[in-house]
C-alpha cells in the first residue's frame, strides 16, 4: 500500500529526526536514566509522528511544511561565523542587547555561546543544562524524569522531540525568600543557513525551580535571521508556596522560522505567575502555556499579543487548569492578522470538581488589517464545579470607520491613523511588562512591525 | 477672503440615497459667530459631517469654498491640516493612544502641512499646559487615553483643547452642549470665547438656545428639511426658544433669504 504524498512526507521527517537523535545520544555519554529519556523521546516520536489537523489540537495548524522540511543539529563546536551572526542580531534588541547588563546566557543555534557578568545574588544558580547534565546530572534527574511520560502523553511529537534531543537549556533555581529585582535573559539566536547547508534545529529545555517566597523575572527572547530554521523549546517552571514569577516570551524570528515553545508552570499555594507573550510571527509559529494552578489561592495571569504578516502562521495555545478552591486567572490576548497572515487562539479554561471559588476571565481579541487575513478563536471553558465566577469574549474586527476618521480629522493622514490604532490595539499588551527596558524595546519594535503599508508613527 | 462660502449643497446618505441636505447657502467670514439651528433630523450634522468630509455621503449639487480652496476635493486630513476643525457630537474613545501624545501628534502634523516648524516635546508641553488652563483640563486627562472613561463633560472639553492645540481658521462645532451639566457647559463655552478671535470663524451647531447664552453668535440661521429657511441676529436663537421649531416650520411662504442666510453685514 502506497500511503499519499504528505503522509509519506511525514514519515520520512519522522524517520529523519529520529537518525538525529540516535546521532546526538551516541556522541553524549550519559547515565543511564539520561540514555534511557533520550531513546524513550525517539521510539515516542516514531510512534506519534507529527500530529496532523485531524487532531483538535492541531486543527487549525497544519505542520505538513515543517515535517518536509530536513533540519540538522549544529556541530558541538560554534562557527566564527555564527558568533558574528549572533553578534549582530543580538544588537537589533536595542537596550536589551550586547551592553544590557542583566544576568543573561545567550545561546547560538541551541549552543552556549556567552554568559553575561551580571551579578547574581547568593542563593540563585543560573546554569546551563549542559553544563548540570554532565557536572551533576543528579540535580536534575528527578524533575525531568517526572515530566517525560505525562508530558509526551498530553503534548505528543513536541515533548517526546524534546526528551529525544534533550541537551540544552537553562537550570535556574532560586532558593527560598531570594527576590530578584533585575531581569534573568535567557536569549536564543538561531541564524540563517550558510549556502547550502541544512537547515538547523534547536530543542532546548529550560527547568525553573522557585522556592517559597522566592520572586524572579525571567525573560526568554528567540532572535532569528532569514531562512528556515526550528525551535522547539520548553520551559518548566514549579513555583513554590508564595512564589512569583513573571515570565517575558519575546519571539522575534525570521518570516521562515518554525517554532513551536511551550511554557509549564505549576503553582503551590499562594504562587503566583504571569506569562507575558509577544509573538512577532515566523512561517509556523507555536506558543503553547499551561499553567496548573495545584494549590490554594494560586493566581495567574496570561498576556500575549501575536502578529502575523502575510505568509506566517501564529498559534497561540494556552490551559490553565483550576485544581484548587480560591485561585484565579486572567487572561488577555490580542492577534494582529495583516496580508495573508493566518493566527489562531485556542484558550481552555478547566475548572475541576474540587476547585470551588475559582475567578478565571479570559478575553480574546483580534484586529484583521486586510481582507485576506484570518484568524481562528478557539476559546473553551471545562467546568466541573457550581461555585465559580469564569467569563469569557472573543471578538475579532477591523479598525473602527469611526476612529480612523477621527484621527483624520486632526490631520492624521489615513496610514498614519491606521497605524496609531493598530498600535494603541497591541500597546495594552506591552504596558503590562513589569520591565521598563523591555517595554520601551517592545515599543519601538511594534512600531517597526506595523505593515509597511501603514506609516510608522513617529516615536513617543 | 471668506472663510467658507456654501452655495446650494446638496447631500445624500451614500448608503441608501436619500437626501438630507437639500440647497444650503452660507457664508462666514473671519471673526463672525455663526449658530446653526434646527429641530432633530433636519440636517444639522451631516452639514458639519459633509464638510469636515466624513466618508458616507454623496454630494450631488453644489459646492463649498474654504479659504477660496473646494473644500469638498480635500481629504478630511487636509481640511485639518488647511484649518477646518470640527468638534465632534460624540468623541471617539481611542483606548491606548494617550491624549498627550495624540494632541502632539496632531499639532505636529498640522504646523508640518502649515510650513511651521515641528514643537519638540518641552515646546509642546509649554502650549499644552497653557491651553489645558483654558478648559481646566486636569493633568490626569492629558495622560490618559484619548476620552477613554472621560465624562460627558470631559469629552467636550477635550474636544475644545484640541482646538486651542489646532489653532484653526474654522471651528464647527456639533452640538457641544449635548449631553452636559450647566456647569460643564460654561466651561466648555469659556474655553471656545476665549478662542474668539478677528482671524478665526465659528459655526455652532446646537438644538437649544442655552448655549446662546454662553457663546453669543453673531448670526443665527434656522435649518429645517436640509435648508436654512430663516436667519437672523441672536434674538432669533430667543424667539425660537419661546415659540419652538413648529412656529419656523409651519410659518408661510418660509424660505432662505439667500443675503441674510449669506450673513453679510
Amino acid at each position: 500500500m502506497t500511503l499519499p504524498a504528505r503522509a509519506t512526507a511525514l514519515h520520512d521527517g519522522v524517520a529523519a529526526l529520529a537518525g538525529r537523535a540516535a546521532e546526538l545520544a551516541a556522541r553524549r555519554p550519559s547515565p543511564p536514566w539520561l540514555q534511557r529519556l533520550r531513546t524513550g523521546g525517539v521510539s515516542a516520536f516514531e510512534k506519534l509522528g507529527f500530529p496532523s489537523t485531524n487532531d483538535e489540537d492541531w486543527r487549525f495548524t497544519n505542520l505538513a511544511p515543517l515535517a518536509r522540511t530536513a533540519f540538522a543539529l549544529s556541530p558541538d563546536t560554534v562557527s566564527l561565523a555564527e558568533r558574528t551572526a549572533a553578534l549582530e542580531l543580538e544588537a537589533r534588541l536595542g537596550p536589551l542587547g550586547l551592553s544590557s547588563p542583566e544576568p543573561r546566557l545567550v545561546f547560538v543555534n541551541g549552543r552556549p555561546l556567552r554568559r553575561n557578568a551580571g551579578a547574581l545574588p547568593p542563593g540563585v544558580s543560573f546554569e546551563w543544562m549542559g553544563t548540570v547534565l554532565r557536572e551533576s546530572p543528579e540535580l536534575v534527574e528527578k524533575d525531568l524524569v517526572a515530566s517525560a511520560t505525562a508530558e509526551i502523553r498530553t503534548r505528543g511529537a513536541f515533548a517526546a522531540l524534546g526528551d529525544a534531543f534533550l541537551d540544552e537549556g537553562v537550570v535556574l533555581r532560586v532558593a527560598a525568600g531570594v527576590r530578584l529585582e533585575e531581569p534573568l535573559f535567557i536569549l536564543h539566536v538561531s541564524t540563517p543557513p550558510w549556502s547550502s547547508e541544512t537547515p538547523r534545529m534547536v530543542h532546548t529545555r529550560n527547568l525553573l525551580t522557585f522556592e517559597e517566597d522566592s520572586s524572579a523575572t525571567v525573560v526568554e527572547a528567540h532572535l532569528g535571521g532569514s531562512g528556515p530554521s526550528l525551535m522547539n523549546s520548553r520551559t518548566d517552571v514549579e513555583l513554590a508556596r508564595g512564589a512569583r514569577l513573571n515570565h517575558v516570551k519575546l519571539q522575534l524570528e525570521g518570516p521562515e522560522t518554525f517554532h513551536v515553545g511551550h511554557l509549564a508552570v505549576s503553582h503551590a499555594a499562594g504562587a503566583h505567575a504571569a506569562s507575558h507573550v509577544f509573538s512577532f510571527g515566523g512561517k509556523l509559529v507555536r506558543n503553547e502555556i499551561a499553567m496548573t494552578l495545584r494549590g490554594e489561592g494560586a493566581s495567574t495571569e496570561l498576556n500575549g499579543l501575536f502578529c502575523a504578516a502575510s505568509g506566517q502562521h501564529v498559534d497561540c495555545h494556552t490551559l490553565i487548569d483550576h485544581a484548587l478552591p480560591r485561585a484565579s486567572s486572567v487572561e488577555l490576548y490580542k492577534g494582529v492578522l495583516d496580508g495573508t497572515g493566518r493566527g489562531v487562539f485556542d484558550g481552555k479554561i478547566l475548572v475541576r470538581a474540587g476547585a470551588a471559588r475559582t475567578d478565571a476571565r479570559q478575553t480574546n481579541r483580534n484586529l484583521v488589517l486586510s481582507d485576506s487575513a484570518l484568524v481562528d478563536s478557539k476559546p473553551q471553558l471545562e467546568i466541573h464545579n457550581n461555585d465559580v465566577r469564569c467569563t469569557h469574549g472573543s471578538t475579532t474586527g477591523r479598525l473602527e470607520a469611526d476612529a480612523v476618521f477621527y484621527l483624520r480629522s486632526r490631520g492624521l493622514s489615513p496610514e498614519a491613523a491606521r497605524a496609531l490604532l493598530t498600535y494603541a490595539f497591541g500597546s495594552e499588551l506591552i504596558e503590562k511588562v513589569p520591565s521598563a527596558d523591555v517595554r520601551a524595546f517592545l515599543e519601538n519594535h511594534l512600531r517597526a512591525w506595523l505593515p509597511a503599508n501603514l506609516a510608522a508613527p513617529e516615536a513617543r | 477672503m471668506n472663510l467658507l462660502e456654501v452655495t446650494n449643497l446638496h447631500a445624500a446618505i451614500e448608503e441608501d440615497g436619500h437626501e438630507i441636505l437639500k440647497g444650503i447657502d452660507l457664508v462666514i467670514r473671519p471673526g463672525e459667530v455663526h449658530a446653526l439651528m434646527g429641530p432633530n433630523g433636519s440636517g444639522k450634522s451631516t452639514l458639519a459631517h459633509v464638510l469636515s468630509g466624513r466618508p458616507g455621503y454623496d454630494v450631488s449639487q453644489g459646492k463649498a469654498l474654504f479659504l477660496g480652496k473646494d473644500l469638498l476635493a480635500m481629504p478630511a486630513e487636509i481640511r485639518a491640516r488647511e484649518g477646518l476643525f470640527l468638534a465632534f457630537q460624540y468623541p471617539v474613545e481611542i483606548p491606548g493612544v494617550s491624549n498627550t501624545y495624540f494632541l502632539r501628534t496632531a499639532v505636529n502634523t498640522v504646523r508640518k502641512h502649515r510650513g511651521q516648524p515641528e514643537l519638540d516635546a518641552i515646546d509642546f508641553l509649554a502650549l499644552l499646559d497653557g491651553k489645558a488652563k483654558l478648559v481646566e483640563m486636569e493633568e490626569a486627562l492629558l495622560n490618559r487615553s484619548v476620552n477613554e472613561g472621560f465624562s460627558g463633560g470631559e469629552k467636550k472639553r477635550n474636544e475644545v483643547l484640541q482646538m486651542a492645540i489646532l489653532d484653526p481658521r474654522l471651528a464647527i462645532l456639533d452640538e457641544t452642549d449635548s449631553g452636559l451639566d450647566i456647569d460643564a457647559l460654561r466651561i466648555a463655552a469659556a474655553g471656545v470665547n476665549a478662542l474668539r478671535n478677528g482671524a478665526r470663524g465659528m459655526l455652532v451647531i446646537t438644538h437649544y438656545q442655552r448655549l446662546l447664552d454662553y457663546i453669543v453668535p453673531d448670526f443665527v440661521h434656522v435649518l429645517s428639511d436640509g435648508k436654512i429657511v430663516k436667519s437672523g441676529d441672536k434674538e432669533l436663537a430667543k424667539e425660537l426658544e419661546a415659540k419652538g421649531y413648529s412656529w419656523i416650520e409651519k410659518e408661510p411662504g418660509v424660505t432662505a433669504p439667500a443675503s441674510a442666510g449669506a450673513g453679510g453685514r
